[in-house]
């Protein structure tokens, strides 16, 4: 019985370890917070009921978004596309919300964002913002590690082109986001 | 300690991680990265968090006999 519970505990803490990052990922995939927070919702029960079939010390992170990537699929199958891309929803949703970066051209870039293409979208959040190596994204999206890189590259291509951006020159680090980057770390 | 290449600093054991070493990190990446980490921050909300407070509820309720149910 103590395997089991201890399975449970360290499954539970894990879980909630992921939540914030499975969240965001929710959010850049239905565009909503509201949708976004059902569909972590679903995942989190989904997951829940399958615990038993993760390993401890596998990638649980890797194991929650491939779940919560498959829901959002196939209810939006069922559904029809209505779910995502509700223009400026994302947008308008994301600046009610107080970042407190002063960054001015943060609603700009996310306007940009919501304009890519889903599975570019996607791939780029994956691994510029999620954290996961290429190839774990494209276990998690089902597809080749190639396939990834290559809408990462258009990803950047298209943002870049949409933000009036020539290089990275124009757009680099600049001290006050590492500073920002370093504040949001540490909190 | 330990030493991996891409730990530098264990402030970066954060939630969502840093993207990994062969990642090209230029102003997009950056700009993407910090809008994560905004959103990471905002923290769980309540109704994620009673919705896991059920589960365990109801998980403790079944497995508190002898074998957990599969």
């Amino acid at each position: 019985m103590a395997d089991t519970e201890s399975h449970q505990l360290q499954f539970k803490r894990e879980l909630l370890k992921t939540l914030p990052s499975l969240r965001a990922f929710a959010i850049s995939l239905t565009g909503t917070y509201d949708k976004a927070d059902d569909l972590v919702q679903e995942a989190v029960v989904r997951a829940w009921s399958r615990q038993d079939s993760f390993e401890l010390g596998t990638n649980m992170k890797a194991w929650l978004f491939t779940i919560l990537r498959n829901e959002f699929y196939s209810q939006m199958r069922k559904r029809g596309r209505e779910i995502s891309d509700a223009e400026g929803v994302y947008t308008e949703q994301m600046s009610v919300h107080p970042n407190q970066l002063g960054s001015i051209d943060m609603k700009d870039f996310m306007t940009a964002l919501n304009k890519l293409a889903e599975d570019q979208r996607e791939a780029i959040v994956l691994v510029c913002a999620s954290g996961f190596s290429y190839e774990e994204a494209a276990n998690i999206c089902g597809c080749a590690v190639g396939t990834i890189k290559s809408r990462i590259n258009r990803a950047r291509g298209r943002l870049q082109e949409l933000l009036g951006i020539d290089g990275e020159s124009d757009y680099g680090p600049e001290p006050h986001i590492a500073a920002v980057l370093r504040h949001t770390v540490s909190v | 300690m330990m030493n991996k290449p891409n730990a530098e600093s264990p402030k970066k054991r954060l939630n969502g991680g840093l993207p990994p070493a062969d990642v090209v990190q230029d102003g997009i990446a950056l700009r993407l990265r910090e809008l994560y980490s905004n959103i990471e921050n905002e923290g769980i909300p309540d109704n994620l968090l009673n919705l896991l407070e059920k589960l365990d509820e109801a998980e403790r309720a079944q497995t508190g006999g002898q074998t957990p149910e599969v």
